[in-house]
């Protein structure tokens, strides 16, 4: 790059890896850092490391999380009978905000998405049908988006769970289609949740 | 002096861009394949309300600079919403549908007939599953709409009719049929059942919306080989969709 220090580019190739970043914004961040608190410098690049060696996978719940298993699958107030299954992790925060739930949690890690080629083998699904093995759940409510993507995967989750026993239901359609959970707002959510239907 | 148009359209994909922003590819009825960005159009429920999902049928307002290669997305309303959820095989075969059309058209170059077989498609697969007879309608038509129509009347060797009641040969590297005297000995030709020729060729001349229907019975593996190989001959890229299909269908 013309005119930019070779130290200086390495920083802007990296960032503008990132989604929704394009080259103007991560030289300006990149020009920004060079100013910064050699502090702060470094709590951003030793904070990115330790993020990427502490953050696990919960083998329960398979949610990101900071110990396996993670803090909500530990918590004895919370009930094993009922559990939420979302698309994404910040999905799992948007309906903890909403306050309106005491179960547990599965997150799938993303949609059946054929345009992409994501099918049910690329999700969480196979971990999902081993924890009902267990017995002790016997609720499922499916939390996906309300989009094409979201339902479609709502409805194989659903016929693949029917069959082992358990009662599966979906948040209301208060949230409007081609909505996201995770921008739903909480009065909202806390409504779908309560208004789920039987599938 | 940017141009305003508008169209009815078929959402192909999107894309997030940025914070707010969606770029999208459409395939228009009066405009061919477009792209175009909608500021904020992961927030307007006014200029997008719920317009902008892959496969959603809609009208398009959008402006075009002649220098830009990005269309600037105005405003899109749904023009049907599907009002069952759909199931996942018929979203993944929507998928492929939508995925070769795309494959099959270029930017801002009419195809009228592309578009049409896409949006009845689509609608086809909102009332009833996809069946094998329905898809390779669906490919045929598309091979034909984009100029790669292969010859299912006569031999591209001689020009005679290829007569049902005779075998025929399918030249795998090029796609086409052959008759019995052109194709035999020929290594690169596969021989072909007659009354597999005839179905293709019904199909294709068959409205969309009677296809799905129509029996293939003991052809019908065959039958998708065949498209099958005349569609590779022309696409650009692997589709992504045949990945989640197979997923699917296998887990049955
Ligand atoms: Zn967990
Ligand atoms: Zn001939």
């Amino acid at each position: 790059m013309a005119g930019v220090p070779v130290p200086l580019e390495r920083v802007i190739n990296e960032l503008v890896k990132l989604p929704g970043i394009g080259e103007k914004t991560a030289t300006r961040l990149a020009f920004h850092l060079t100013r910064a608190d050699r502090n702060d410098v470094e709590g951003l690049a030793n904070s990115l490391l330790s993020m990427r060696e502490e953050l696990y996978t919960c083998s329960v719940c398979c949610a990101l999380a900071g110990a396996d298993p993670c803090e909500l699958c530990c918590d004895p107030r919370r009930s094993d009978e009922i559990v939420c299954v979302v698309e994404e992790a910040a999905d799992l925060a948007a309906v903890e905000r909403s306050g309106g739930f005491q179960g547990r949690y599965h997150v799938l890690q993303g949609t059946l998405s054929p345009l992409d080629g994501i099918g049910p083998d690329d999700l969480r699904i196979t971990e999902l049908v081993r924890r009902l093995g267990s017995g002790t759940v016997r609720e499922l409510i499916i939390a996906t988006n309300p989009t094409a993507e979201g339902e479609a995967t709502a409805l194989y989750v659903a016929n693949l769970t029917k069959p082992l026993g358990v009662t599966v239901s979906r948040i209301a359609h208060g949230l409007p289609m081609g909505g996201d959970v995770e921008y739903a707002d909480l009065a909202t959510l806390g409504k779908a949740l309560e208004g789920r239907r039987e599938m | 002096m940017p141009t305003s148009h508008s169209s009815e359209a078929v959402v192909l994909r999107w894309r997030s861009y940025g914070e707010s922003d969606k770029i999208v590819t459409f395939l228009t009825r009066d405009f061919g394949k477009i792209t175009g960005i909608g500021k904020g159009a992961k927030n307007s429920r006014r200029r997008f309300p719920n317009s902008l999902e892959s496969m959603a049928r809609v009208r398009v307002h959008f402006r075009q600079k002649a220098e830009a290669s990005l269309a600037f997305l105005e405003s899109c309303e749904l023009l049907s919403a599907s009002t069952t959820p759909m199931d996942p095989e018929r979203l993944a075969y929507g998928a492929y549908l939508t995925e070769l059309a795309e494959q099959f058209t270029v930017e801002w170059s009419p195809a009228e007939e592309t578009f049409s077989l896409l949006d009845e498609a689509l609608q086809v697969l909102e009332r009833s599953p996809a069946t094998a007879s329905f898809l390779r309608a669906y490919e045929l038509k598309l091979l034909q709409y984009a100029g790669f129509g292969s010859p299912l009347e006569r031999c591209v060797q001689c020009g005679n009719d290829l007569n049902e009641n005779e075998i025929c040969y399918f030249g795998t590297m090029t796609a086409t049929f052959q008759c019995q005297q052109c194709g035999v000995g020929n290594d690169t030709h596969t021989p072909i059942a007659a009354t597999l020729l005839a179905m293709l060729r019904g199909l294709r001349l068959m409205p969309l919306t009677q296809c799905q229907e129509q029996p293939l019975t003991n052809v019908r593996d065959e039958a998708a080989r065949l498209t099958g190989q005349m569609l590779s001959l022309h696409l650009i890229r692997p589709l992504r969709s045949l990945r989640t299909i197979d997923q699917l269908t296998r887990s049955q």
